[in-house]
């Protein structure tokens, strides 16, 4: 039972994730997307941790010998707490889900002009530049772009990079 | 250690497979052979090693044999499996906001100006693109000049319309 515990223990942490993130966005006015995942991801992983060192403590194991066990939990835990941010992510940024969306209230359809007024190149630029300087990834002074923290910079070389190795190629249009 | 290096290996089995193809050919439905290639690859590893356990030893760490530990090695290949998918598709289509961030970076010292800008992120560029991936995903047609949500796109568009209900969001993304 305890070792089914044990192997269970990222799913616990991830259902803990999902119910707390839920939860703070929905009953707590004024909280961003963005914290409650981190709120949810940190309690998750704080409720893994428990359920890990009850096992060891059932089990009378040694947390030493066991901590590859543990850390293969661990690594569990963040690839779904991380998959579980891009599915959010995906209904809060991704293009194709909104054009879906403007679809789905559509039952008619749309045509391409009428998606193009519900949805434009100049919108997403817009939304996404404030997203941008809001977190301070981007500067603007005199009408003129800056880039501020690099973090965003750093991930755009990392993900050109894994195009290059998995595509041979940096952009989609190249 | 056991489910941490099979698990580790079975991963890079996968991805190797899934490199070697794509540099053969690029699959149509990327993301149906990621999937197929994932998923035949822990399904077949799980099958050897579980037929095989007392036969398998490799750097002195034998194969995993209790029920418990092939739980804990399916969560962890599938965890690893989303999130590498989930990254995947910010692999094929080029992320605005990193192309923007990288744009700015390229300008340097002098910074970038929102014209030029929104002169290189045009609606052929931001959705035109989107628009094709959904059509040749099988997720809308175009009847008539019409865009039109066909089932599977109606389905992808109700996981996040009740997603974003239950966070209480009211407001479209993108």
């Amino acid at each position: 039972m305890m070792n089914c515990l044990h192997a269970f223990s990222p799913i616990i942490g991830f259902g803990v994730n999902v119910v707390c993130q839920v939860c703070c966005c929905r009953y707590i006015t004024g909280f961003s997307v963005l914290k409650s995942i981190f709120v949810g991801f940190t309690a998750g992983m704080f409720s893994l941790l428990i359920v890990e060192l009850y096992c060891f403590k059932q089990l009378s194991l040694s947390l030493p010998g066991n901590a590859p066990s543990t850390f293969v939990n661990i690594v569990t835990y963040s690839a779904l707490g991380y998959g579980y941010f891009h599915f959010i992510n995906l209904g809060e940024t991704a293009r194709r889900i909104r054009i879906l969306r403007e679809l789905y209230d559509s039952k008619e359809g749309l045509a391409m002009s009428e998606i193009l007024e519900r949805y434009s190149a100049k919108e997403i630029i817009e939304k996404r530049m404030n997203r941008l300087i809001n977190n301070g990834q981007i500067i603007c002074k005199n009408d003129r772009y800056y880039v501020g923290n690099p973090m965003m910079l750093l991930i755009a070389k990392i993900i050109v990079t894994m195009k290059l190795i998995v595509f041979g190629k940096k952009s989609e249009f190249t | 250690m056991n489910v941490l290096f099979y698990g580790t290996g079975l991963i890079f089995i996968a991805f190797f497979i899934h490199l070697t193809i794509w540099k053969i050919r690029l699959p149509q439905n990327q993301t149906k052979a990621l999937v197929q290639i994932f998923f035949g690859t822990m399904i077949i590893g799980f099958l050897i090693l579980w037929k095989s356990s007392a036969y398998i030893t490799i750097l002195g760490l034998p194969a995993p044999t209790t029920t418990y530990e092939y739980f804990q090695l399916s969560f962890f290949f599938v965890s690893l499996t989303t999130a590498y998918i989930a990254t995947y598709s910010a692999l094929e289509v080029d992320s605005p906001s990193l192309v923007m961030v990288m744009n700015i970076a390229k300008a340097g010292s002098n910074g970038l100006d929102k014209n030029t800008l929104e002169q290189e992120m045009s609606n052929d560029v931001l959705i035109l693109p989107r628009l094709r991936d959904l059509v040749a995903g099988g997720m809308i047609c175009l009847d008539r000049e019409t865009y039109k949500l066909k089932p599977k796109g109606i389905f992808i568009a109700r996981i996040f319309v009740a997603y974003r209900r239950l966070i209480g969001k009211v407001q479209r993304g993108g």
